[in-house]
């Protein structure tokens, strides 16, 4: 089912030319494969054969995430995840899970074109997401490999913790893209943050 | 001379660096490091502004933020701030200074009239007397809010910059005295992350203001060193210039930083705030003590200054804030200020202190440096108008002692804690005899140290301090075994406070003795409020107003506390303190709204059309936060000429509707279908895979909650739509009832509103264009048919295509991925160019809709209508439950004259009824006329040429053909109308199905 | 502000939550065979208690779990919090 159309992203209307200062990026990661996943997690077999396609196991501990190279999969609640896949064959990942959950109460969706991802980086990071984010985000309580579903300014977001850079990947629903983009950027503005353009856009 | 009350030594300022700021427009000359205060003492500034509602002149009492007269306007235009305090607002270079509450001038006040002619106006006063004759209220308002002003807001949009930032530590240090600073020094040692706010632009506290040694060393010089040590450590964040003004459930402290710029034509001055939200584990509360005042007649003049204050003014900022002094005490701290004077070389003429036998180290001093004291001695009032001029003295009897010339004359009633925050955060006190005041008990994750604790001595406050410091780190889990030595002091033996509320018998009838000097609230209002019986604190503070302005009474609930007791003859722990609010100073309303402002007060949500529909000229209307395209006017039209343009384009050829908003919900599992029949009126276990069905949503009250079209995709998953607004709280409340009541049911439920857009194709050529921009999927009536739905490509990308219709009219509703819908719009749009298609917007969309007579949930519905009010009474199923379904057999449910949902047509076609408007049998000159009902809808139908309504009327469907009445809004008429069948365009429902 | 503790994320700030009103409040097995009386009692009392209260929240900014929260209504301390798997 892949198509030849172009792709367009919540951001890629909104990408200013600027070049990245040291003080940090902040760059949207449009079009990675976002896959809500439902099984009960009591189901051996079900969490063995996602195992067995995805590489890794479904994190089990809140707020936490598991990663192999090109998959990220986030802890959304006890029995929900948000597969995030860099690998650009989406709808492979989708039918392989599909199918092998068959004839189990599973529930796999795509929602990649729903939402998008926002990654901060750089020393400001957390300065500047805690003018919207009551989460303490101190590497002490919030190390690399650990997620949560919060609200950034007045949109809903899930905050990846991706390394001690540190880097934050923030992912929101579409329609609020452009808000939290343009929050971060009033935000951002003291600590030398600009917009660069996407090199997928 | 330029600064004749300056000193010649000492003082924190840096004489190297004068600045120049203006108070109503004079200028006055500082130096870096005064305040305004300080400055215009510096001055011979005394004045500096009128009371609330006396307008009697008022000066300098304080040096710091328990003032309750130094309220000053700040700035100008844009950036102008009300209601700043002079005595902690820094002076910077250019700052241009202005009274409040006076008119026309502050030399001379015309309200000030009111206190000659009318010499007191007793507490109660405008309960009482201006509620006469009512239509002259207007009038006292205006009276009252021109004699009552408190500065200006400023008259253009605020240039400055507001932040708001979430914060986390292990202890949050409040106040950075000596206290304050020792437990930070305390706690950052072991490691846990600590931030210290003060409100001064300093740390340091009274360390500043008094002579005293830390460690051998000046308390200054011990100030700073410790300041060094904590900004060079990496787990400490030292706010200067910033406010602890809110203690809240779970420990949420708020603090109001001013930002100080260091743009050199403005260094130094304030451009904005931050809001810091600090979740601490711990707080340690060093935010001091006030200074009590004292009750004699004219209390209020200008010169009567805290004692403390006068120390602060010598020591801190090298200003004289007289010549000649008196002080009025009944403890010794007192004493210390009149050293600080003599030693500055201001003459002490008396001290008159209550105490009958002052002998402890300090009364010992002074009198060693022949400063004259009265003991059992009481100040009876002071002479003097714009200053005070000399102190009447007395016994405690009444026994004249002589009038003693001076022009500065402090007073000290002893110390009460500054414990608002504790008391915010519902932290118990009680009543400390030795201080004659409340203190708080300790607990509640709050670790009081210091003169808030009633420790006022500096050597026990150090080692308080640093003993708070460190247990509230352990509290916090840090403690690394090698505990900190708390600095060194120099202890002194003080003798004990006698408490002096109320001058004795006749002393009290003198001149005007003021519990309040902002609220203008006298000992004569709390007698009145007393005899009134309102007894109270609380009824007292509400009766007279005491505590209530600006400055939260810091200075004055203190005394009221003492003052009520005596007068009612109870303890004063009985009587207590008014209830402690935030703020505890004024807090802007630009650091309030932070950010979100402008663009980014709330979010504005668009689609992923939303850059077409501006380039094709869309005007947009706000559909909760989402942003939508409302009609698409061409050059000359008119909002009435576009949509009905764009109605007749859909009713004739074809339109084209942006409608990705709708809610989208997948509902997956074994036990999906009968999860639907549980939440729908209607039955779905049976809907075969492939097939479309609208379904009606209650509330376990049987009112409607919600409507939509559901798709069963196949055995195991269902496509729920719900309304725009109602996406959110449907999801919410499906979960709800699966979670918490039937966890038995394997069903999953997850959003994909934004991952399918929406694309509305509708009219008669619909199938044309569709077909016209590539779709592998087969569109013929019979392979198609409406309530059924496809999946294929359209234009290229992955669809779900619906053969629903919200107009009436041949539809497709078409989603594709949100991330290629920019695409399937054009294509479709290129597609349908030469069959002339149209995109219409939500106007359009509505006004089709209701030649239908199809209901929006919300517009026709309120939350108190069922289904068969609006005529759906056919989708509720009678073989099965679900939810509500019980409530529609309630007595209510099924009266006859309940509104139900009917048309209303007017005689006159070109009238369109006002929405909203009230339905009556017929005007009468009865008022209020009987309602019958309201419009709903109201629009002009371009297809029927005329206008169409529709209408909740009470037993309307028994009665169609009646004749009924419609207000206006505006104007005293009535229309009239006749109720009709609320499907005005083809009730066959035959365009659908083409 | 209240800090309300979820049971899956740990406490969160207040607006990230949902209040459901009173817990343990089962729907009736069979709403038909109910007296219009017992089931209004059903849908519109509630005992509004002061002290203790047992009460629905839903973490809709985050997990989206529904969950039974503890609260002192005259003090608001919230005394605990459970998840419906682990309820009576």
């Amino acid at each position: 089912m892949s198509s030849p159309i172009p792709r367009r992203s919540p951001l890629g209307a909104i990408h200013s030319a600027e070049t990245s200062p040291p003080a940090g990026r902040l760059i949207e990661r449009p079009f990675l494969t976002h896959l809500n996943l439902r099984l009960d997690p009591h189901d051996a077999e079900a969490l063995t054969a996602v195992r067995q396609i995805v590489g890794v196991q479904l994190p089990r501990t809140p707020n936490t995430t598991t990663v192999t190279d090109d998959l990220t999969v986030a802890w959304l609640g006890p029995d929900e995840w948000l597969l995030l896949d860099e690998s650009h064959q989406s709808d492979a990942l989708l039918v392989d899970l599909q199918a092998a959950l068959t004839g189990h109460f599973a529930s796999v969706v795509d929602t990649s074109a729903g939402q998008t991802v926002i990654r901060l980086s750089g020393p400001s990071t957390l300065d500047v997401l805690a003018r919207g984010c009551a989460l303490d985000l101190h590497p002490s309580v919030f190390p690399p490999g650990a997620c949560a579903q919060t609200l950034l300014a007045r949109a809903q977001a899930l905050l990846i913790a991706v390394d001690d850079a540190p880097t934050i990947d923030i992912t929101v629903r579409r329609s609020f893209a452009p808000y939290v983009a343009a929050w971060l950027e009033d935000s951002g503005r003291d600590f030398g943050f600009r917009f660069p353009t996407s090199d997928t856009a | 001379m330029s600064q004749p009350f300056r000193l010649n030594r000492g003082g924190r300022i840096d004489r190297h660096a004068p600045l120049q700021f203006t108070f109503d427009g004079r200028p006055i000359d500082a130096y870096n490091g005064d305040t305004v205060a300080s400055g215009l003492l510096a001055n011979g500034v005394t004045l500096v502004g009128r009371s609330f509602k006396y307008h009697r002149p008022r000066g300098i009492v304080s040096a710091g933020a328990e003032d309750p007269n130094a309220f000053v306007q700040l700035g100008h235009g844009a950036r102008t701030l009300p209601n700043r305090l002079a005595t902690v607002t820094p002076a910077t270079p250019g700052l241009k200074v202005r009274h409040v509450n006076a008119w026309p001038s502050l030399e001379y006040d015309v309200m000030s009239a009111f206190g000659l002619v009318a010499p007191f106006i007793p507490a109660g006063f405008y309960y009482k007397t201006l509620m006469w004759p009512r239509r002259f209220w207007p009038l006292y308002e205006h009276f009252l809010r021109h004699a009552a002003g408190l500065g200006h807001a400023p008259d253009a949009p605020d240039p400055d910059r507001y932040d708001h930032v979430h914060a986390h530590c292990d202890v949050l240090v409040v106040g950075a005295g000596p206290a304050g600073l020792a437990a930070a020094h305390a706690a950052a040692h072991t490691g846990a992350r600590v931030i210290l706010a003060d409100e001064q632009a300093e740390p340091g506290g009274i360390l500043l203001s008094t002579c005293e040694h830390v460690d051998d060393q000046p308390g200054p010089n011990w100030a700073d060193a410790t300041v060094a040590k904590l900004s060079a450590a990496p787990n400490v964040t030292l706010l200067p210039n910033t406010t602890a003004f809110g203690l809240y459930e779970s420990n949420l402290v708020l603090l109001a930083e001013r930002l100080i710029t260091d743009q050199p034509d403005h260094a130094g001055s304030e451009h904005g705030a931050r809001i810091w939200r600090v979740l601490p584990k711990q707080i340690v509360l060093a935010t001091g003590a006030h200074e009590r005042p004292l009750l004699f007649g004219n209390n209020d003049r200008p010169g009567v200054m805290l004692a403390g204050a006068i120390s602060t003014y010598v020591n801190r900022y090298a200003v004289a804030p007289g010549s000649r002094a008196v002080l009025f005490t009944n403890n010794d701290s007192a004493y210390r200020t009149a050293l600080d004077l003599t030693d500055a070389g201001i003459p002490v003429a008396a001290i008159a202190d209550v105490r009958s036998d002052p002998d402890g180290d300090l009364p010992s001093e002074a009198r060693a440096q022949g400063i004259p004291v009265y003991p059992g001695a009481v100040v009876r009032h002071a002479h003097g108008g714009r200053r005070v001029a000399a102190a009447e003295l007395c016994s405690l009897d009444g026994d004249p002692l002589g009038t003693v010339e001076c022009d500065l004359l402090g007073v000290s009633g002893g110390f009460a804690p500054a414990l608002h925050l504790h008391a915010q955060a519902r932290g118990p006190s009680q009543w400390d005899p030795t201080l004659a005041a409340f203190a708080p008990k300790p607990g509640h994750g709050i670790h009081p140290a210091g003169a808030v604790a009633g420790e006022l001595e500096l050597a026990a406050t150090l080692r308080q301090g640093t003993q708070a410091g460190a247990t509230a780190a352990a509290a916090a889990g840090y403690s690394n075994g090698n505990e900190v030595e708390a600095p060194g002091a120099n202890d002194s033996t003080q003798a004990p406070i006698q408490p002096y509320w109320l001058p004795p018998g006749n002393l009290a009838r003198a001149k005007p003795q003021f519990v309040d000097l902002h609220e203008d609230v006298t000992l004569d209002d709390l007698r009145l409020s007393l005899r009134e019986g309102y007894e109270s604190i609380e009824h007292v503070k509400r009766y007279t107003t005491l505590g209530m302005g600006p400055d939260q009474g810091k200075l004055a609930n203190p005394l009221a506390t003492g003052v009520i007791a005596q007068l009612l003859g109870r303890d004063p722990a009985s009587v207590g303190t008014p209830r402690h609010r935030p703020a505890y100073s004024p807090v802007s309303l630009g650091a309030i709204a932070g950010r979100h402002i402008g663009p980014l007060a709330d979010p504005v949500r668009v689609t992923p059309m939303q850059e077409w529909h501006q380039v094709a000229g869309a005007r947009f209307e706000n559909v909760g936060q989402w942003r939508r395209a409302w009609y698409y006017p061409q050059p000359g039209e008119s909002m009435h000429d576009a949509v009905a343009r764009e109605c007749l384009a859909v009713r004739r050829r074809v339109g084209i509707l942006d409608y990705s908003t709708l809610g989208k919900i997948e509902v997956t599992g074994p036990d999906a279908g009968e999860f639907l029949d549980r939440v729908y009126t209607n039955a779905w276990k049976r809907l075969r895979p492939g097939r479309c069905r609208y379904g009606l949503m209650l509330g376990e009250d049987g009112m409607i909650f919600d409507d939509g079209v559901t798709a069963r995709l196949d055995d195991q998953r269902y496509l729920m739509f719900t309304s725009t607004a109602n996406a959110a709280p449907v999801l919410a409340w499906l979960e709800q009832w699966l979670q918490t009541e039937w966890p038995d049911l394997r069903v999953y439920l997850t959003s994909v509103s934004e991952h399918w857009s929406n694309i509305a194709l509708a009219g008669p050529r619909s199938r044309d264009v569709l077909a016209a921009a590539g779709t592998d999927i087969r569109l013929a009536r019979q392979d198609f048919p409406f309530m059924t739905f496809r999946e294929g490509h359209v234009a290229g990308v992955p669809a779900r295509v619906f053969r629903i219709s919200f107009s009436g009219e041949l539809s497709y509703e078409i989603n594709v991925p949100a991330d290629r819908a920019r695409h399937v719009w054009e294509a479709l749009v290129d597609a349908g160019r030469p069959l002339g298609i149209t995109p219409y917007g939500t106007e359009t969309m509505h006004v089709l809709r209701a030649e239908k007579g199809f209901i929006i949930v919300g517009q026709e519905t309120d939350g108190s209508v069922t289904p068969n009010d609006v005529g759906l009474g056919r989708l509720i199923s009678r073989r099965k439950d679900f939810l509500g379904k019980r409530s529609l057999s309630r007595p209510d449910s099924v009266r006859p004259d309940r509104k139900q949902l009917v048309g209303l047509l007017t005689d006159d076609p070109a009238q369109v009824l006002p929405e909203g408007g009230h339905v009556v049998d017929a005007p009468g000159p009865r008022r209020p006329l009987p309602m019958r009902g309201h419009v709903t809808s109201s629009y002009f139908s371009p297809v029927l040429g005329r206008s169409i309504a529709l209408a909740m009327v009470a037993g309307g469907r028994a009665t169609l053909g009646e004749r009924l009445h419609v207000a206006t809004l505006h104007d005293d008429r009535w229309l009239p109308v006749r109720s009709c069948n609320p499907v005005f365009y083809d009730p066959q429902g035959a365009r659908q199905h083409v | 502000m209240l800090l309300i503790p979820c049971p899956w994320c740990g406490p969160r700030e207040d607006d990230e939550f949902t209040f459901g009103g009173e817990a343990d409040i089962p729907r009736p097995t069979d709403p038909d065979a109910l007296t219009d009386e017992e089931w209004a009692d059903y849908l519109f009392m509630r005992d509004n208690r002061r002290g203790r209260h047992r009460e629905q929240w839903c973490h809709t900014a985050g997990c989206r779990r529904w969950f039974i929260v503890e609260r002192d209504t005259a003090t608001n301390q919230i005394l605990g919090a459970s998840t419906y798997d682990a309820s009576p």
